[in-house]
């Protein structure tokens, strides 16, 4: 049964290589290759596979940018701008009025509460998570 | 190109070895080009392959082995100088056309290749023809890439699971 369904009968680590050659700029690929097959699916899962990828191209996959954005007469907000066809899910994820962002790292976003009124000193700050929208 | 005087595991200029594939064909090849297997490489450096011995390679066949060697002689003078760190653009340019040439093969084939290069630690062959396998499916949805892998059509089970899967991710399969 196994074998039917995956009659390219690679070893895990070829089709690993495979998969690690795709570039981090574009991470739909390596999506779309995981929703293939079950086994593709594991395989790139797999947090073994996820760190040789990172070591691989010296980068994670890249989704997208954080970008602050300003508009005169609003307030300052951040949005998700996606360098490939991937989208996050959450509709409003894109969409934090009276927030900036200061810091990115290991997938997460440093985000700072601009104050209403510029007296008040006490600095708000939140971690967001894009992808979860958390 | 000024091979002979280059290098260690080298030994005699133009030192000839046979390789035997499973299906017991005998492919007599530069020991140099043969070397750019790691596996080879020792049996040769010990002096196998040589006279009327052969090496055989049981999980090879001989239309794979004779790609592999296609690539291997192809390969071998800049393989000999270090990587060619002195390598002429043009010297560059040429093998970077002939390897693309050299997988524009079906998959298949693809697949028998990069089997045979992970068998023989050909790690440069191993790594073009993975790089490819990951070139043909760009752009292509994940139906589409399982038509180009060759993989059959999903079984009812896994035809359920991608409906599901793309009505959370409509994205992917567009």
């Amino acid at each position: 049964m196994a074998a039917q369904s995956s009659t390219p009968d690679l070893l895990d680590e070829l089709v690993e290589d495979i998969l690690r050659r795709i570039p981090p700029h574009d991470p739909t690929r390596l999506f779309r290759a995981a929703l293939m097959c079950k086994r593709w699916c594991r395989l790139v899962s797999d947090p073994g596979f996820r760190r040789r990828f990172r070591e691989c191209h010296r980068r994670a996959p890249e989704l997208g940018i954080i970008r602050n954005f300003h508009k005169k007469g609003h307030l300052e907000t951040i949005r998700f701008v996606p360098t490939c066809s991937f989208c996050l899910c959450g509709a409003d994820a894109d969409d934090r009025h009276g927030w900036r962002a200061i810091d990115s790292r290991h997938n997460r976003v440093l985000l700072q509460c601009l104050p209403f009124d510029y007296g008040d000193l006490d600095v708000v700050l939140d971690v967001w998570d894009p992808i979860t929208d958390v | 190109m000024a091979a002979p005087e280059s290098g260690d595991g080298n030994n005699g200029a133009a030192r000839m070895v046979t390789l035997i594939s499973s299906d017991n064909t005998r492919f007599e090849v530069e020991a140099a080009a043969a070397s750019l297997s790691q596996t080879l490489q020792l049996t040769i450096l010990d002096g196998g392959g040589g006279g009327g011995d052969g090496i055989p390679l049981p999980n090879v066949d001989s239309a794979t082995l004779s790609k592999v060697l296609e690539y291997c002689i192809k390969h071998a003078p800049a393989a000999a100088n270090g990587g060619a760190p002195n390598a002429t653009a043009v010297d560059r340019a040429e093998l970077e056309r002939f390897d693309n040439e050299f997988v524009n093969i079906d998959q298949s084939v693809l697949y028998s290749l990069i089997m045979a290069a992970h068998n023989l630690e050909i790690e440069g062959l191993q790594s073009l023809v993975a790089k490819k396998v990951a070139d043909m499916i760009k752009g292509k949805s994940p139906m589409e890439i399982r038509r180009t892998l060759g993989f059959p059509d999903p079984t009812p089970e896994e035809q359920a699971e991608m409906n599901a899967h793309m009505l959370e991710y409509g994205w992917a399969y567009e």
